[in-house]
């Protein structure tokens, strides 16, 4: 779920001195990975959604469903994208 | 993890809530939505079975997800404490936070989603075995299929990064980028495979026919159809007759046409 560690006292005192000038930091991984299938899976459904709705005009509950599941996925990766923001 | 500012412990959690939740509701509602789509199918191609596997996947899909809403609610006393469960100084002054035992909630919610993502892969699977199709029709399937499997892989991947996490660096914000990139991963390719079969439609609609669609199956010829060329033939004269050809030879065309009637002989007229 949400990643709720409390690491023991003795990991703590392990840990190095924090380094706030240059840390370690991940790549753009992440991010790159946001912004190159993010767009993909929301266009892809939306062709579906605009077959099902425009063109086809038969459109069920699985359509709704995903129409609505495309609001959640999208804050996702808006969510994602603005938690990789360069270090303060 | 400590190389962050102690400003950013609360925002990262708050973070890590709000994606946490928007990764919940649309997996559940992703998921619903491909296996109320199984329903969709032409019931003389599925069984009783297959529809009931898929109702009890459906409502086992539901209710993980209201039960991991509520987990990630109730993970501690309160929300308030939540925001604070990375914060050192809290900690070190000694407050509880109530929270419930991460690592069983996470082990469950992992074995259970990765059941569910097997079984809404598998399913069409044992849909599409019988039905024949060209190959290019099927290698286009296979990919469709094989990216679902990858993604059922990729999730074991995760539970490899959880138990790093709890058992050995206790590095939160570390770890949990590589938990999250197989998340994205998983949930993008769940959108997208979601809608891969309604594409051909789209594409056809304004593009054309594709590649690998067959013709149109040619209805077999009624008897009087025969009866009806030949008629038409006859407007222009006898088939044997040398005249007709010798007089409409653009017409000559129509000869190859004309059948002996019932299919008795198949054999040219001429």
């Amino acid at each position: 779920m949400s990643l709720t560690v409390f690491p023991p006292p003795s990991a703590i005192a392990g840990w190095p001195r924090p380094n706030l000038v240059n840390p370690e930091r991940h790549g753009l991984g992440l991010l790159i990975l946001c912004f190159t299938l993010g767009p993909l899976s929301v266009l892809l459904p939306f062709g579906r959604l605009w077959t099902r709705f425009i063109i086809q005009r038969n459109a069920g509950i699985d359509d709704y469903l995903l129409a609505i599941g495309l609001i959640p996925l999208g804050a996702l990766l808006v969510i994602i994208s603005l938690s990789m923001h360069p270090a303060p | 993890m400590w190389d962050n500012p102690v400003s950013l412990y609360v925002p990262e959690r708050r973070l890590a809530f709000a994606a946490e939740m928007s990764y919940l509701l649309a997996t559940c509602l992703i998921k619903s939505s491909i296996l109320l789509f199984y329903q969709r199918i032409p019931s003389r191609t599925i069984s009783p079975t297959f529809l009931f596997i898929t109702k009890v996947s459906l409502a086992s899909v539901v209710l993980a997800t209201v039960a991991f809403l509520i987990a990630l609610f109730r993970a501690c006393r309160s929300l308030f404490s939540f925001w604070f469960t990375n914060d050192q100084t809290t900690q070190m002054r000694g407050a509880g936070f109530g929270c419930s035992d991460e690592f069983n909630i996470l082990l469950s919610a992992f074995i259970v989603t990765t059941v569910q993502d097997f079984i809404v892969t598998t399913l069409p699977l044992l849909l599409f075995w019988k039905v024949e199709m060209s190959s290019q029709e099927k290698k286009l399937l296979g990919a469709v299929f094989a990216v679902g499997y990858l993604v059922c892989l990729l999730s074991i991947a995760r539970l490899y990064y959880i138990y790093l996490l709890f058992y050995v660096t206790f590095d939160t914000t570390w770890t949990s980028w590589y938990i999250w990139i197989w998340k994205v991963f998983e949930i993008t390719m769940g959108a997208m495979c979601a809608s891969a079969p309604t594409l051909p439609a789209l594409y056809r609609h304004y593009w054309g026919a594709l590649s690998c669609d067959r013709p149109p199956p040619v209805p077999p010829k009624p008897p009087h159809m025969i009866g009806v060329r030949r008629s038409v033939f006859q407007f222009h004269g006898s088939p044997s007759s040398s005249f007709a050809q010798l007089t409409y030879p653009h017409r000559v065309r129509y000869s190859v046409h004309v059948y002996a009637e019932e299919g008795r002989d198949d054999r040219p007229l001429v």
